[in-house]
């Protein structure tokens, strides 16, 4: 069938890991990074820090943002090459802080989609929420933001995927649609659990497919 | 912990201009594409967390518009990336022997050569049989600009230690007294 592809034209990606538990943040900065061989110690003579402190630390390394606070954990990674080595980077981390305890964690996966034409970008918002629901009481109804929650997947062994598509149009990028894709995994509230690193990488690789596949079958249903 | 479906979602920070001479630091939560949230209002020295105040809430939300552009979109940014993810097979004088399994599309391995030249000096003590790697060849867009980019990184795993000991046990005891707080 010949259909635009959401897939195949993602202009950019972003990715953003966030793990729930408890920290200690100061620990977590770019001399021990580099110590501990898990950056290039030009990286962290390069990263420019904002805050370092007790209970926050938040940094910039050349191709990923860290943030830690007590309870919460987030690296932001908007270069795609870097994906991969922001995984890695989590992974080595918790692999030697390997006794904290974790609540959740959660990919996510942003990808901004280009769709080239006024004519699908009016129609993508159509076909998700029908705007003749709407005519009676807007003029001129647009998509601004839709979030759909699969509460639990069974693409995974547990937890929830909450999909968002939202216009770009306040970014300047017309035509084009963000759409996140949170994969979240909560754990017992109760006891948390120890970071697992083939765990993670498990679950990092499933998140890639459900990721894809989010696009390819809205693709497929939406039949732009 | 709340018990809410969006803990792992993204909450945007932003560090606003000095306010009446402190530094202050926001926490959004991203609403729609126009509407910035802000969720916590920190204020140095930190645990002076103000529960949104409205003048700050205010002045944070109008910077946060501000910048808002930048700060979700960065002017430099990649696409049409293509990765791989190499091991190193063999080992000479000039340089080494991979095998690239594709990571983009999943096509078949492929086989390159690499000069050390093209390594940079601080990934050149990973280079070891097996080791394993990331080549990437992709378009980069620099305030309108594109030109082609490649990069190359040797993975990097964590090393265990002596120090790890010490830290584990700092971590321990740090995670502990909070999980009691």
């Amino acid at each position: 069938m010949n259909y635009f592809k959401l897939e195949e034209n993602v202009d950019r990606s972003e990715l953003n890991i966030i793990i729930l538990g408890f920290f200690n943040p100061v620990i977590i900065t770019p001399f021990w990074l580099s110590t501990k061989n898990l950056i290039r110690e030009t990286d962290a003579i390069n990263a420019k820090i904002r805050i370092m402190h007790n209970e926050i630390v938040d940094y910039d390394l050349e191709w990923a943002t860290i943030e830690i606070t007590q309870k919460r954990f987030h690296i932001k990674c908007t270069q795609e090459p870097f994906f991969e080595i922001t995984r890695d980077l989590v992974v080595g981390i918790f692999s030697l802080l390997k006794e904290t305890p974790i609540d959740s964690f959660g990919f996510n996966h942003t990808k901004t989609v280009s769709l080239k034409t006024e004519d699908r970008y009016y129609e993508i918002g159509n076909r998700l929420s029908p705007f003749s629901n709407w005519s009676e009481g807007l003029d001129d109804p647009r998509l601004q933001r839709l979030e759909i929650l699969d509460k639990e997947s069974k693409q995974k062994s547990h937890g929830s995927i909450l999909i968002t598509i939202y216009s770009t149009a306040a970014n300047e990028l017309n035509q084009a649609v963000g759409i996140n894709i949170n994969d979240h995994y909560p754990f017992s509230e109760k006891e948390g659990i120890k970071f697992s690193a083939n765990l993670f990488i498990e679950y990092w690789d499933n998140s890639l497919n459900i990721a894809n596949n989010v696009l390819s079958k809205l693709s497929n249903s939406l039949q732009l | 912990m709340t018990d809410t479906y969006f803990d792992t979602f993204p909450i945007e920070t932003v560090e606003t201009v000095p306010l009446n001479g402190k530094k202050e630091k926001a926490e959004f939560i991203l609403n729609d594409a126009k509407n910035l949230i802000c969720k916590d209002f920190v204020t140095e020295p930190f645990g002076d967390i103000v529960e949104e105040p409205f003048r700050a809430k205010k002045e944070a939300n109008d910077f946060a518009k501000k910048l808002f552009n930048n700060f979700r979109m960065p002017s430099t940014y990649y696409t049409k990336t293509q990765k791989w993810l190499g091991h190193v097979v063999a080992i000479n004088e000039e340089g080494f022997s991979a095998v690239l399994k594709d990571l983009s599309g999943g096509g078949t391995d492929e086989y390159g050569e690499f000069s050390f030249k093209e390594i940079t000096e601080d990934d050149l003590d990973l280079i070891s049989l097996g080791a394993a790697f990331y080549m990437s060849l992709g378009f980069i867009s620099d305030k309108g600009t594109r030109k082609k980019e490649e990069e190359i990184r040797f993975q990097r795993l964590a090393d265990y230690n002596e120090d790890e000991i010490i830290n584990n046990g700092l971590d321990m005891t740090s995670g502990f007294i909070n999980y009691f707080k």
